[in-house]
């Protein structure tokens, strides 16, 4: 190893090899790579893990058919990957079966069905690495016996395979590996200055832990930008022109529903010709999703009216009760996408690639650019290569094959009714977020029954869970809780638990019951914020409910 | 000189007990259950001013409050204890509330059934720290008490419970688990269980010889179901004609209103008062396209009204034009007819509004009954000076 990148500024030597800025699945998985090869790592977070597009995706690890006509082998390593990611954490990983309905327009939508089948006939090829099943052509007929719901006459269609996944899992897997592999993890931890020698080269960070006010240095050897949309903003704390990691932030929304309203994803067409889909995704139904260049700020992403009634009338166009669905929220990320002047959103790459500073004049700093949440790991381990080769480390790359917390040990949800005697969907649930880990919050259930408690009624979450995700997953907020579990997420937008859980989270974290009421006033209203403009008629009434309930404890007076 | 009132939620209640105390003709109409239903059980006049509210009430809302019975007003606020966590003062209470002003400095137990609705060790914690409680030093703790019956109603909602307790074998068996409890306490809270039918409160008070009572519920409690068979034995007694019949037009005609039934015409009113609710009850609805062709506020019933929010009538032709984040999250409970402080509805002269379905005002019990009466007494002056 070179030794002049193993001193600071004043001559030191640096505590660690990999510091890594953004807790993003990007960040998280290099994270746990390099991790896993024994270097010694820690990540810095500045709001909480998969507060960024991580978890705020579709949610699907696809195996990137549109790259079929294009670049074939882009598609051949999704599915590879998405197969590797599939073994790692099979229980984070939900099969979405798609309907491709072509609508009924004379010889032209029959070319279009061929093309279409011929077309998918190419992407069997491929579906086998990662445990898809073939597509099938459908007849009109069957369109109808399988989504009812459907409206137009259809010259026939497709059905094809596709995984879902909840990307906020997926973070806290990689974070949690990463930890228990001896990553340090500073979340709710600001870098506030990429600290350089007075030759250019970077040695570590500055940062602000934004929950104390106080701030630290920590010093390594490489560091790498995975923020994302804030990979320009992270540059330029190294001095940087914010251009050397440029982005085009590309804002994508997605509206959820409360229920699943089909047994298949869906594709409509948008006004503007964009492919929109309607996902059965967990225990409810997701619309998605948009592409629009975002100017706004990074921390604060919100969708509009507009962009709801965008998707909206995509949809309606094939499947029209979705007006009659109630819809109880939405979330909004932005997409890192690789920058171009010109194209359209929807033409800009999906690509990644690594941008080594070294070129200008920061050797040392690397950033991630691009990327999607279904190629994460790919992506994360082309990064922790480049590291390994820097570091002189040898180690074999295990991220394909180490399997995630939780992923390791199949767990039978009926076994955790018999044994902790839960509702058979709070177990499903349960086992679905922690895989083989469901047992570690069974075992706190049985020592401590009146953890059994469903706080979140919609969801469901026990207060077992919570305090789980507390003392083990790095949750120091009704916010995080949320992001790890869903708590709150429901019909009732967390009207019912989140001041309990509030309460649960002040208690473990030695806050008082006072700061633990603030910290679910902060959630209820972040939720709100969140969910006003999928308000349909029957959710602006639950919402006025929900409101009047904190408004008789006079919150919203201290809190508008 | 008919006069009908629309809504048996506290406004309309209110209202049309202040019409019969007049000696007028009362007609009332009303459709499901609305946002008195799922009243906490705290009763205040302005929720701005409750920290240490002493209104008097008027003899009129007295008598009201009286009528229904199960309702305790004294002339000092009491100070109840909240399932949000909180303990804090309120100007009255339903009866089952344990009133803690008279607690100050003593032991108070949180009755911990294992119950999922009711975190007793977390939420006795929470009082334990509340301003009241060290002001007063007084201590609240949860304690163990066996008192339900099978592991199902652990999970059963609250109203379903206190509906158990309504059984006498329920009340015996948890006043034994209580007594059972070695070091007794000064008082016992517990959740919103305590009977709809039978005052369980008093009875369990009675048997253990110290003040027994709930906490205020989360919407959807007992004391909503109180509030309704309270209602309904007064309106048995009383000389107002009860319809349950949902309206769903109020039509101008002539120098009166026709109300239309979903099915027939109701009748013919002189003046009508509308006390429907607002948009947690439905009675302010919202129009059904998601902003695609403009989804405006609307009442539940078609009325010559006029909708606003915060005094600006256009700010609620589509929910894309309010601003959630300025004008605070208590903005839907804002949207409301607009109508003068007699509760004469702007431009449609005979109709009154009281309650939620006024726009832009507070949101508490007393103050939804004090507008009923204003609005009846308005209606009723109008139909003198008629």
């Amino acid at each position: 190893m070179p030794a002049e990148i193993d001193r600071d500024d004043k001559g030191r030597p640096l505590e660690l090899d990999v510091i890594v800025i953004g807790g993003g699945v990007n960040g998280l998985g290099v994270a746990r790579d390099a991790a896993l090869r024994g270097l010694k790592v820690a990540v810095f977070e500045r709001n909480d893990l998969a507060f960024g597009a991580s978890g705020n995706s579709s949610g699907m690890i696809h195996g990137g058919p549109r790259y079929l006509t294009n670049d074939p082998s882009v598609t051949h390593s999704s599915c590879l990957d998405s197969g590797h990611i599939q073994r790692i954490a099979p229980h984070l990983l939900f099969r979405i079966p798609f309907l491709m309905p072509i609508a009924a327009g004379g010889l032209r939508a029959k070319i279009e069905l061929t093309a279409v089948d011929a077309f998918f006939d190419l992407y069997d090829q491929y579906q086998p690495l990662k445990s898809g099943k073939p597509h099938v052509r459908l007849s009109e007929d069957e369109i109808r016996s399988l989504e009812p719901g459907l409206s137009g006459g259809f010259a026939g269609g497709v059905s094809f395979d596709e995984w879902g996944i909840d990307g906020s899992r997926l973070c806290v897997a990689n974070a949690v590996d990463a930890r228990e592999h001896g990553a340090e993890l500073y979340v709710h931890c600001t870098v506030t200055e990429i600290l350089r020698r007075s030759d250019g080269r970077v040695f570590g960070v500055r940062y602000l832990d934004r929950s104390s006010g106080e701030s630290g240095t920590r010093t390594a050897r490489l560091v790498v930008n995975a923020t994302g949309a804030w990979a320009p903003i992270t540059a330029s704390l190294g001095g940087l022109a914010p251009a050397a990691a440029r982005i085009r932030p590309g804002k994508g929304i997605h509206v959820f529903l409360d229920r699943r309203l089909t047994n298949y994803a869906i594709i409509a067409y948008a006004i503007d010709g964009r492919q929109v889909f309607l996902l059965p995704w967990q225990n409810m139904s997701v619309l998605g999703t948009t592409d629009d260049d975002y100017y706004g700020d990074l921390d604060d992403v919100l969708a509009t009216t507009d962009e709801v009634s965008y998707l909206f009338q995509a949809i309606a166009h094939v499947f029209p009760e979705i007006h009659s669905a109630r819809a109880i929220g939405t979330w909004g990320g932005v997409r890192p996408t690789l920058h171009a002047w010109g194209p359209n959103e929807d033409a800009l790459s999906r690509e990644h690639e690594v941008v080594d500073h070294a070129a200008h004049g920061a050797d040392g700093l690397y950033s991630m650019i691009g990327g999607k949440l279904a190629s994460y790991r790919l992506f994360s381990q082309e990064m922790t290569d480049v590291l390994a080769a820097r570091l002189g480390n040898r180690e074999k790359p295990r991220s394909h094959v180490a399997p995630l917390p939780g992923g390791d040990e199949q767990v039978d949800p009926m076994d955790l009714v018999v044994k902790g005697g839960m509702e058979a969907v709070t177990a499903t649930r349960l086992e679905y977020r922690h895989g083989g880990r469901s047992l570690r919050v069974l075992e706190r259930m049985l020592r401590e029954p009146r953890e059994a408690a469903v706080v979140c009624p919609c969801e469901p979450v026990t207060e077992a869970e919570i305090r789980y995700v507390v003392q083990e997953e790095l949750a120091t907020s009704v916010e995080d809780v949320s992001r790890r579990t869903r708590l709150g997420l429901g019909a009732c937008a967390g009207m019912r638990c989140a001041l309990r859980c509030g309460r649960i989270v002040a208690d473990l974290t030695g806050k008082s019951p006072e700061k633990g009421q603030k910290m679910a006033l902060e959630f209820l209203l972040h939720t709100q914020r969140r969910r006003a403009p999928a308000l349909g008629p029957e959710q602006a009434r639950q919402e006025a409910l929900a409101l009047a309930a904190l408004g008789a404890e006079g919150f919203d007076r201290e809190h508008a | 000189m008919k006069l009908a009132i629309v809504g048996a939620g506290m406004a309309g209640v209110a209202a049309a007990h202040a019409a019969v105390a007049q000696g007028a003709q009362v007609s009332l109409f009303h459709g499901p259950a609305g946002a008195s239903a799922l009243f906490s059980g705290a009763l205040d006049f302005d929720p701005e001013a409750r920290s240490g509210e002493t209104v008097a009430l008027t003899p009129e809302l007295a008598a009201f409050v009286g009528a229904l019975g199960h309702f305790r007003v004294g002339s000092a606020p009491c100070v109840i204890a909240t399932a949000q966590g909180n303990v804090r003062r309120a100007r009255g209470r339903d009866a089952a509330l344990l009133d803690l002003a008279a607690l100050g400095g003593k032991r108070v137990a949180l009755a911990d059934l294992g119950r999922d609705d009711w975190d007793a060790t977390l939420l006795a914690k929470s009082y334990a720290a509340s301003t009241w409680a060290a002001d007063t030093r007084t201590r609240f703790e949860a304690v163990p008490v066996a008192g339900l019956k099978s592991g199902s109603e652990r999970r059963i909602a609250p109203f379903d419970l206190a509906a158990l307790h309504d059984q006498p074998e329920r009340v015996d068996f948890l006043a034994t688990a209580l007594a059972s409890v070695r070091a007794q306490p000064d008082a016992w809270l517990l959740g919103p269980w305590l009977g709809i039918e039978r005052e369980v409160a008093a009875e369990l008070a009675q048997r253990l010889a110290v003040p027994v009572g709930e906490a205020a519920s989360q919407p959807g409690g007992a004391a909503g179901a109180r509030f309704e068979l309270n209602r309904d034995r007064w309106f048995a007694k009383s000389q107002v004609l009860v319809r349950r019949e949902r309206v769903a037009r109020v039509e101008a005609r002539g120098a009166g209103f026709v109300l239309q039934g979903e099915r027939e015409p109701l009748g013919e009113f002189s003046a009508v008062v509308l006390a429907i609710g607002g948009v947690a009850s439905g009675g302010v609805a919202l129009g059904s396209h998601h902003g695609v062709n403009g989804a405006a506020f609307h009442l539940s019933l078609a009325a010559p009204v006029v909708i606003e929010l915060d005094a600006q009538i256009a700010d609620v032709s589509s929910l894309a034009t309010i601003d959630f984040a300025a004008r605070g999250v208590g903005v839907l409970e804002r949207v409301g007819v607009r109508a003068e402080a007699s509760g004469a509805a702007y431009g449609a002269p005979g109709l009154f509004v009281a309650g939620d379905t006024l726009s832009a005002r507070p949101r508490s019990a007393l103050s939804a009954a004090s507008s009923g009466a204003v609005a009846a007494h308005s209606a009723l002056a109008y139909l003198r000076a008629a």
